[in-house]
């Protein structure tokens, strides 16, 4: 509903000073469970009513209006970051946004991305406060027509397809072992220390630390050390 | 009983970390600096995130307590709990996060596309896995309350257990990665506190001393099982008259510093060390943490990240218990003795915090496991109803299913584990914490461990196999884990270990592959390796 305000505000403000309507949509990436983004997008919608297509929305509202509407396509990031940062690209005259009117909880949780675009756009910002759902009825019945898709919150990576004989499957395996057994031939050989020769695990090197508090001590720097390696040798791979 | 100034500092921590967690979620919406620093910091934040979700109960709590109790043998918990990273990092890591799907059924379905069968019991293992996993949660947290307010067990159980299903399920939601991420910062620096603190009050600042100590005292458990009667007034004896009457008592037994006291023989502790360190790598609730990061890349260093981060905890987690063992030797001895063993099993933590910093200290001890408890189970609860939702309600009941719809499965299905957890905890009282969540471990070490480290790296593995592997992996590990709670030696002559791992990992990865071998249906193998294994194209 605050996205739609801000539409019609936008597109209003264009017919008078005859400029051009640039609409994007920022979709957050955080570092969320699924559940927990579904969770706030039910949040989202309980204030937004619904969830529509707004670029397209837009689109078809410019037309009608003989505004030019362009959309902005987006990569996801933080909202107020990606929003500022499309702004130094575009220059605009003015960025307008709706506000969501959130309060309470809601508000304390989840703050407001238009109070931080205001707080740090160099450029003149309009806020859209409230709406009157009449004043917004030709824009609605746009909007119902063209209900976004479920949010789709999986990360598949972008890879072309490879046959997997060119993978080199079994060269990164046995890269992986090599890393694997470098942490793994002390870890089992503390089994086999404290098993076979409980003498020698108990031997004192210094003060009253014995071999097998020492080789216990050691596997936590070795492991990190392994780690760090692995990293190196496998950045190569990327 | 009640120890208000303890309390309070428990209730202001639990408070400061919701409240931070709720600011850092607001403040990444609403600023640009966010922006800048996001790239950079994705990865801080989710190794954060996952040492919180990851440190649970059973390391602030159970993995101390127990060297206090059992010696340095039970080191091994840290030491393969911290292991198991590296497993995941070298093995899993990267591939899964580039499939980039929900959950670990899925990530397997992703390469046998449509396969009910692998989908619904790999679901069924992340819901058996996860909410065993939740049991000894509410045991430390039951055991907690028993020591912060004086309340019987049961109904601390019962008071934890709402309050955290609750928590989830009404508020926790929407941003407990956040949460875990404060969580895990505090929980981290209470242990540190607690070392620093008693390293420098008892023993001059030398660690050295804190094993030659250890050294000299008879392993409380076992102690209590041998010592014969008249007992002395335990509470009456400093720590040092405590374990000079014991070992006097007790010649030739084994000290703190003794290898083998808890695991013996060398097939114990080859399945000790086999379960633990190819567990971290099948529990559901970490996999899903890395369908999470930003990018392929950050799943390694917010890995490293961890390492570091749980490496130095149970590093000193390790002494922590080695110092309690011979400090609390008196109290220890007494819990045992007078049939409290909830309390020595797993309080040696805030035990030992109040004798070096008195209640404060006691309640920074405490405020850190609660933190610990909340946001693990709150990360295993949220696990399991993003399995429920999405392998099964989604997938078979309701494929068309709203936003809306699915968070409400989701919040029952929460609940449901939540009261499942609850009543087990509450028949399992006397376990440390920690070797229930070893064999929550070594269940996982059998059925996800297995299965994803053949679907990822092996082109020829089959979607007969890969049932065969879960099938296999659950049902033995499952029915070791019964007969060791039931305490039988062996079963059908096969002995009945500390953990299941040593039969049932090997046994899944042999069933899979000799099926694999007889089968053909590889799945969508190049689309899958692709996606696993390729070079990323820029966006």
């Amino acid at each position: 509903m605050p996205a739609i305000a801000a539409t019609k505000k936008a597109i209003d403000l264009a017919i008078l000073m005859d400029a051009v309507v640039y609409v994007t949509t920022v979709p957050e990436r955080t570092p969320l469970t699924i559940l927990e983004q579904m969770g706030e997008q039910v949040e989202d919608s309980r204030y937004t009513g619904q969830m529509a297509d707004g670029p397209e929305v837009a689109r078809e509202y410019g037309l009608l209006n003989d505004v030019e509407v362009r959309e902005l396509p987006m990569g996801a990031g933080p909202i107020v970051g990606s929003i500022l940062k499309a702004a130094e690209e575009i220059q605009p005259d003015m960025i307008v946004l709706g506000n969501s009117g959130r309060g309470g909880w809601e508000r304390l949780t989840l703050g407001s991305v238009a109070e931080g675009v205001m707080r740090h756009s160099p450029f003149p910002v309009t806020m859209t406060k409230g709406w009157d759902k009449d004043e917004l009825g030709d824009l609605l019945a746009i909007a119902k027509g063209l209900i976004r898709p479920s949010m789709d919150f999986t990360r598949e990576a972008k890879v072309g397809r490879i046959p997997v004989s060119e993978l080199n499957l079994g060269r990164r395996l046995a890269v992986s072992f090599l890393a694997l057994l470098t942490f793994l031939i002390p870890y089992f050989g503390l089994g086999i220390l404290n098993t076979f020769y409980p003498e020698i695990a108990m031997t004192v090197v210094f003060g009253s630390f014995t071999i097998a508090i020492l080789w216990i001590m050691a596997l936590f720097p070795l492991g990190m050390l392994t780690g760090l390696g692995f990293h190196r040798i496998a950045s190569a791979y990327d | 009983m009640t120890n208000y100034v303890a309390l309070s500092i428990v209730l202001f921590l639990v408070a400061i970390s919701l409240i931070v967690a709720i600011y850092s979620r607001r403040w990444s919406r609403t600023t640009t600096e966010f922006y800048v620093a996001g790239r950079k910091i994705s990865w801080v934040q989710n190794s954060l995130a996952l040492t919180g979700d990851y440190l649970s109960a059973a390391s602030f709590l159970g993995v101390a307590g127990a060297i206090a109790v059992v010696g340095i043998d039970r080191a091994w918990d840290g030491i393969g709990y911290f292991g198991g990273y590296i497993v995941l990092l070298v093995l899993l890591a990267v591939p899964l996060r580039k499939i980039g799907k929900f959950t670990a059924p899925e990530a397997l379905t992703t390469r046998f596309t449509g396969n009910r069968s692998i989908r619904f019991s790999a679901m069924f293992s992340v819901i058996l896995i996860s909410t065993f996993y939740i049991i000894p949660q509410f045991i430390g947290a039951g055991a907690l309350l028993q020591l912060l307010l004086g309340w019987p067990y049961v109904s601390s159980v019962l008071v934890i257990g709402v309050i955290v299903i609750s928590y989830v399920a009404i508020g926790g939601m929407r941003a407990t990665t956040y949460n875990q991420i404060i969580q895990g910062v505090i929980l981290w620096m209470a242990m540190a506190l607690i070392l620093i603190l008693t390293v420098t009050q008892f023993y001059g600042g030398s660690f050295s001393a804190i094993l030659e100590n250890a050294g000299m005292a008879v392993p409380p458990q076992l102690a209590s099982i041998l010592l014969a009667e008249p007992y002395p007034i335990w509470s009456d004896l400093t720590a040092g008259e405590a374990v000079a009457h014991v070992s006097e008592k007790l010649t030739g037994q084994p000290d703190g510093l003794t290898p083998g006291v808890f695991a013996t023989g060398w097939m114990n502790t080859m399945a000790l060390a086999v379960g633990l360190v190819f567990g971290t790598a099948g529990l559901p609730h970490v996999l899903i943490r890395y369908f999470t990061v930003e990018k392929p890349k950050d799943a390694r260093t917010s890995t490293l990240g961890v390492l570091f981060l749980v490496g130095t905890f149970y590093m000193m987690a390790t002494f922590v218990g080695l110092a309690a063992m011979y400090l609390l030797y008196p109290d220890l001895m007494g819990y045992f003795l007078a049939g409290e063993a909830s309390i020595a099993q797993n309080m040696a933590v805030p035990l030992l915090g109040q004798m070096v910093g008195g209640d404060i200290m006691l309640g920074v001890a405490i405020g850190g496991a609660f933190c610990a408890i909340l946001s693990t189970v709150a990360g295993l609860l949220i696990t399991i109803g993003t399995s429920v939702t999405h392998d099964f309600y989604k997938e078979v009941i309701n494929p068309d299913a709203d936003d809306k719809r699915q968070v409400m499965v989701a919040k029952l299905s929460i609940v449901a584990a939540g009261v499942i957890a609850v009543i087990f905890a509450i028949g399992l009282a006397d376990q440390n914490v920690s070797y229930l969540v070893t064999l929550a471990f070594g269940i996982a070490a059998s059925v996800f461990f297995p299965v994803l480290f053949l679907s990822v790296w092996w082109a020829k593995y089959t979607s007969q196999g890969a049932l065969a592997t879960i099938l296999t992996g659950i049902f033995l590990s499952s029915i070791f884990v019964i007969a060791r709670l039931y305490g039988m030696d062996d079963l059908m002559g096969i002995p009945v270990l500390v953990n299941p791992a040593l039969y049932s990992l090997p046994a899944a990865l042999i069933a899979g592959t000799v099926v694999s071998l007889l089968t053909e249906d590889v799945g969508d193998v190049e689309n899958f390796m692709s996606l696993a294994h390729g070079p990323e194209l820029e966006e």
